[in-house]
């Protein structure tokens, strides 16, 4: 009864609030979210081509119908603990501005919506390495979801991977 | 005339006229009579209908008809009569008129009665002179240009590529006419040009051009009624007149990217027509030569009924002749009579003729981005459908039928993919044409006599590539006629004709399009080259070089400066230039020639920029895609083949080279250099593959040869810029994407990591 009580709340709080709706995915055992609005499509993990010099955590480059996107590993990014890839890892694609990319995550949770009265900035002991991520931690259901700031997980991925590629003399790209 | 002739029979002029009047504008409310637009839709259904009535004797009447209101129209649309609005009805009155008999079977009383009428109320003028149309002291303006809206660029913007291309037509035709190609079809397409750019700069207020268009129409429609004869004057105006009619355009282009970044509205510069308007009334004023039969070209003209019935075998040429000779009656009467041909025959021929009129025309324009996202749907379409059809679902037994119809779509999507890779297709033509002015041109400038012969123009490749073409076949061909081609008298001392013949040929040859420039000229001087490529530090002495190695130096950056640049390349730009834009293009050039028998420079293109040939590598557990043209050949390689070298630098790795029959390749191992586990680590174990690029070589060390793929090729995007040895991505047939190997990047880094080879020649 209890829970029902606590569903109805979240509900009422819907309502009478903002929100966000996010679409919450697993890494390792940790449970992150982003907001719906960056993602475009989920898509299962497969024909991936790797790329040679590239940084660890761009895992390669996939075609998606017709436009090649590069993969980047999120845990790998995250430098969280990697576990293999299996049956429910997937990809996540996301759109910033005209410019799109696909994470891998270990299994993608649910769609759903969290009042912005119950996020909550990050708290100080997490507020490292991964701290600058994050957008806030929410609050569903006795669950703790920590919010992506998906555009500074890329940029700073891009950051490290411009410094990275200054390899010995380049050459000419088509 | 013609009516009672034929016996009551409808002729077939009739039913084709009236079909052509059909679209005879409604007459326009009343007020609205002076409006511009319903008379230009007037002139256009006078030509339509001209053209449809056709050439015989007894249509004579009805296209004279024709012409002076086509005439009237247009002098009516400059307001060159006072009283437009009788004019106007008038114009409405005869159409109306014309039509109605026209529906009716026609009557030729009634057009003999038109036009007697309309020279009665409207006397034709006597032919414009430069003085009339422009009769002021100064040159006339170029017109008022007035946007008042982006629709209103649009319609300019087109006014001018209509106007470009209307010109490069003329201009062909022109060259052909100096070659002494003259036929009644040519004029005729030339004065249709003109005829309909001067409609549209009427319409749009571009007073020059309009006049200069009436003035080089008037000496035109003299040369198809036979009263003027082709000569190298008339051809003179002809170029002269596009020349202005281009700066006039470019004038035009310029004033309206003025108004679109915001400048003022107003008078386009002026530029004067006047010398080119008098050189035409002289030409004109000569004595007319005295009208002479046609001399029909029926060499397999199969635009003409005559022409048909001789390709056929049904006549022969001298019949046919003699038939023309005495055409007062419609041909394929006469022919008849002689009892050449059955009438059954003449149908046919007709029928044909008709056909090969209607093929002409029919296309449309289609923004380049629409069609790129289509291709590269179709692209997408074909992938999906390969990834459908390799299931292993379908190989059961369960899905037979589904299999069938998975192979009858496959079918559909190969035609598919073809046909709209076709779209991206032109012909090389209008380039080819564009060649024969600047071969013509150059000619005249160094004093050559010079005969350019084109074949293969209507070789069709990928847009992108046609508009990028044009600059290195500027440079070959002037090279070609400039330094190439001998001076006449010298050629006669060598036994040569005077005149210098130079081809410009264009076939395809598998995958590829073939581009060949060949002159008949003194060739390339080996002894010459050889000494300044060893002044350059490219070439060692005492040694042994093949001809086509010596011939190679001529691409070397910088080579064609300073003194041999008057023997090779007539300016600073050299041909390092011509094949680094080839090469962008992902093609490649050859040079041959043979001392005192010419040269030739072979261009070779892919067919389109969207797919490339590629042969699959695997290394590890990756494949890559090889460009099939610059693979050299794969070999199997022997431990005693492989030494090892130091890379001359501290800490530098040591190199791996392969000697192949004599000549020493440093080779690179793909697995290494990508960081692949699993690739195989000694070269002895895989395979080497020979690359090259513009001589130079290397070997690359792969796993394995997987076969050969076109693969459609992909951008990687900003993020994947810069990769050693990958020069970008493509999707392969199972629908993954590959990566394109970077054939000079690799063969620089060879070369980087040993300074010895770097000079290590193919």
């Amino acid at each position: 009864m209890a829970a029902n009580e606590s569903i109805q709340e979240h509900e009422q709080k819907i309502k009478r609030n903002d929100f966000l709706q996010v679409v919450s995915f697993k890494l390792h055992k940790e449970e992150y979210a982003i907001e719906i609005t960056k993602a475009k499509e989920i898509i299962l993990l497969e024909g991936i081509t790797k790329v040679p010099q590239m940084p660890d955590f761009i895992e390669g480059i996939i075609n998606l119908r017709g436009e090649v996107i590069p993969v980047l590993d999120l845990r790998k990014r995250l430098q969280l603990h990697c576990t293999e890839m299996g049956e429910h890892t997937r990809i996540v694609v996301v759109r910033m501005g005209t410019r799109i990319m696909g994470l891998i995550v270990d299994s993608v949770s649910q769609v759903m919506k969290i009042p912005k009265s119950e996020i909550k900035e990050p708290p100080e002991t997490i507020a490292g390495l991964a701290g600058d991520y994050l957008i806030g931690v929410g609050k569903v259901n006795e669950r703790l979801i920590l919010l992506l700031d998906i555009d500074k997980v890329i940029s700073a991925g891009e950051h490290a991977q411009l410094t990275r590629a200054e390899l010995p003399e380049t050459v000419e790209v088509m | 005339m013609a009516g009672k002739r034929s016996g009551g029979n409808k002729k077939k002029f009739w039913t084709d006229f009236a079909e052509a009047m059909a679209s005879f504008p409604s007459r326009p409310e009343p007020g609205k009579e002076g409006d511009k637009s319903i008379l230009g839709q007037i002139d256009n259904v006078l030509g339509a209908a001209w053209e449809a009535v056709g050439e015989a004797e007894d249509t004579s009447v009805l296209r004279s008809l024709l012409d002076r209101l086509s005439e009237f129209v247009n002098r009516l649309i400059l307001d060159e009569y006072a009283d437009a609005p009788g004019g106007v009805a008038f114009v409405f009155d005869t159409g109306e008129s014309l039509r109605a008999a026209a529906e009716k079977g026609g009557e030729v009383e009634l057009v003999e009665t038109c036009l007697q009428e309309l020279n009665r109320l409207f006397p034709p003028p006597e032919f414009q002179t430069a003085e009339t149309l422009c009769d002021d002291e100064k040159a006339p303006p170029l017109g008022e240009v007035s946007v008042a809206s982006q629709e209103d660029y649009i319609i300019y913007s087109e006014f001018i590529t209509e106007s470009s291309e209307h010109l490069e037509r003329i201009e062909a035709g022109a060259l052909e006419l100096e070659t002494g190609g003259s036929n009644a079809d040519l004029i005729n397409d030339m004065f249709r040009c003109f005829h309909s750019m001067k409609g549209a700069a009427g319409f749009l207020g571009l007073t020059s051009l309009n006049n200069l268009c009436h003035g080089v129409e008037g000496m035109l429609d003299r040369l198809r009624k036979l009263t003027l004869r082709v000569d190298t004057t008339v051809v003179e105006i002809l170029l002269a007149s596009i020349d202005l009619s281009k700066k006039l355009l470019a004038s035009l282009q310029l004033k309206l990217d003025s108004l679109q970044g915001g400048g003022e509205a107003g008078d386009l510069p002026t530029i004067d027509i006047r010398p080119i308007l008098h050189a035409v009334d002289d030409v004109i004023s000569r004595k007319p030569a005295k009208p002479v039969m046609e001399e029909e070209d029926v060499n397999a003209d199969l635009s003409r009924m005559g022409g048909i019935l001789v390709a056929e075998g049904k006549v022969t040429e001298k019949q046919l002749a003699e038939a023309l000779q005495a055409q007062k009656r419609p041909l394929g009467k006469i022919l008849v009579d002689m009892g050449a041909v059955s009438e059954v025959e003449v149908e046919s021929a007709l029928t044909k003729q008709a056909e090969t009129s209607q093929k002409r025309g029919g296309s449309i324009k289609v923004d380049t981005e629409r069609l790129d996202a289509l291709l590269e749907m179709v692209g997408e379409l074909v992938i999906s459908q390969s990834q459908v059809e390799s299931d292993p679902a379908l190989a059961t037994d369960l899905c037979r039928r589904l299999a069938k119809n998975v192979a009858n779509m496959t079918k559909i999507t190969d035609n598919l993919q073809s046909l709209s890779m076709a779209m991206r297709m032109i012909p090389l033509r209008q380039t080819f044409n564009k060649m024969m002015r600047l071969v013509r041109d150059t000619a005249v400038k160094t004093g050559k006599d010079v005969r350019l012969e084109i074949t293969g123009e209507e070789t069709e490749i990928d847009k992108t590539v046609v508009e990028q073409i044009a600059d290195p076949l500027v440079h070959l061909l002037r090279n070609a006629v400039d330094h190439g081609v001998e001076l006449p008298e010298v050629r006669e001392e060598a036994g040569k004709p005077r005149q210098g013949v130079v081809q410009l040929k264009a076939f395809q040859e598998g995958g590829n399009v073939v581009i060949e420039i060949r002159d008949d000229g003194k060739g390339l001087d080996r002894d010459k080259l050889l000494a300044k490529a060893i002044s350059k530090g490219l070439a060692r002495e005492g040694e042994n070089y093949t001809d086509d190695q010596v011939f190679e130096f001529i691409f070397a950056p910088g080579f064609s400066t300073h003194e041999v640049a008057t023997d090779i390349s007539g300016r600073g730009v050299g041909m390092d230039v011509v094949r680094r834009n080839i090469t962008a293009l992902g093609g490649r050039t050859d040079v041959h020639s043979r001392k005192g028998k010419g040269s030739s420079m072979i261009i070779r293109l892919p067919l389109t920029m969207a797919i490339v040939d590629g042969m699959i590598v695997e290394v590890g557990s990756e494949r890559y895609v090889l460009p099939t043209l610059s693979i050299v050949e794969s070999i199997k390689p022997l431990r005693s083949n492989i030494t090892l070298v130091s890379s001359g630098r501290d800490g530098g790795e040591s190199l791996e080279v392969l000697s192949v029959r004599g000549d020493l390749v440093p080779l690179i191992n793909l697995g290494r250099l990508f960081r692949r586990t699993g690739a195989k680590a000694d070269a002895v174990d895989g395979l080497v593959i020979v690359i090259s690029d513009e001589g130079r070589r290397c070997g690359l060390v792969v796993d394995e040869l997987l076969g050969q793929q076109q693969v459609v090729i992909k951008n990687l995007g900003p993020r994947m810029k810069g990769l050693v040895g990958v020069s970008g991505g493509c999707i392969m047939g199972d629908g993954r994407v590959g990566l394109i190997l970077d054939v000079p990047g690799l063969i620089h880094l060879a070369g980087e990591k040993s300074p010895a080879m770097e000079t290590c020649t193919a």
